[in-house]
């Protein structure tokens, strides 16, 4: 293993570099798409900008993760190579933000019910009691899916960390 | 300590592993379904299929591999004697495949949209308006998918040997 690390030093460096490099663009163009929105929509009153806030926040939610995700395996990547460095605050709460996305996650799929439960009764269509049902239940399953298989990563980041640690005190 | 902190959530980690195997199962079902009945239901045209098998590859199995990736990794912390299986000892090679379909799906969808906004006549800058902004996402998304293998590559072997240790 040290052979290896070795042998890729510069690699493995120049990947820590561009991760996070990358996750810092990610985190801020995911905030500045945040911040642009909610200043055009409030001081211009622009009703398609109102109307395609919640997409544009949602896009940039996903930014946002994309650019924590990027800097969390940057610093892991550094973690794990460097037996000089220490875990990054990101690292050390990954399995916080972990649980943060899942809680993020049920509010959007709350909101997204709340619509279209909404949207489904403002149109005449028959059975529409069948599809309220078949909506909910299929994006709660898909929830309690997603949700249990992250913060079951969110558990394996918080045990794995003091493993990693215990494998650079080895000789 | 660690092994305390394990124990006491094993429950809960075995319900997260066995929910990740059944949705990636019940993915794996669905792309067979889906495959089985292309051919025999019959698409719009001759190049439905050719446009599909990416979509179905990037959108199904890979999500599908990495529920069982998840399962079998969290099982590899949980239980005393796992052995890897082909999912996780083939992880990275799964991810770097991933990685070249999401370039190809970046190139494909680059060209579609090239083409469509070149029929619509449109007068807005293709390079400015698409490419660079799905450009600059997709690269970076192959760089985290490129990270997220290395590790897996080198932290199986450390979890092993965390095991082996009194």
């Amino acid at each position: 293993m040290n052979a290896f690390i070795q042998k890729n030093k510069k690699l493995l460096k120049f990947y820590y570099i561009a991760l996070r490099l990358s996750g810092w663009i990610l985190l801020t163009l995911g905030v500045c798409s945040y911040a642009i929105i909610i200043v055009l929509g409030r001081t211009l009153r622009v009703e398609a900008i109102v109307a395609t806030s919640i997409n544009i926040r949602l896009g940039g939610s996903h930014l946002i993760l994309f650019g924590l995700l990027g800097l969390g395996i940057a610093q892991l990547i550094k973690y794990l190579y460097d037996s000089k460095s220490k875990a990054g605050f990101i690292l050390r709460h990954g399995n916080k933000f972990l649980y943060l996305y899942v809680i993020a996650i049920l509010i959007l799929m709350v909101i997204r019910n709340v619509y279209t439960i909404k949207y489904l009764s403002s149109i005449d269509i028959e059975h529409e009691q069948l599809l309220y049902c078949s909506t909910t239940i299929t994006s709660i399953v898909l929830f309690a899916a997603k949700g249990l298989v992250l913060i079951g990563v969110g558990q394996f980041l918080r045990r794995i960390l003091p493993i990693i640690e215990e494998s650079r005190t080895l000789v | 300590m660690l092994n305390k902190a394990i124990e006491r959530n094993e429950r809960f980690l075995r319900l997260c592993c066995n929910i990740a195997r059944f949705f990636g199962l019940l993915l794996i079902a669905f792309v067979v379904i889906t495959l089985i009945s292309i051919p025999l239901v019959g698409g719009p045209g001759d190049g439905y299929i050719v446009q599909l098998i990416p979509r179905i590859i990037l959108g199904f199995v890979f999500p599908a591999f990495l529920l069982l990736g998840i399962e079998q990794l969290i099982k590899c912390l949980i239980v005393p004697d796992f052995k890897p299986n082909w999912i996780l000892r083939f992880g990275d090679k799964f991810i770097y495949t991933y990685t070249i379909f999401l370039f190809i799906n970046f190139v494909y969808s680059s060209i579609y949209t090239h083409k469509m906004i070149n029929s619509s006549g449109y007068d807005i800058s293709f390079v400015s308006q698409t490419l660079i902004p799905s450009g600059i996402f997709t690269f970076i998304k192959i760089l985290i998918w490129i990270g997220i293998g290395m590790l897996l590559k080198r932290i199986v072997p450390i979890i092993q040997e965390s095991k082996t240790l009194v």
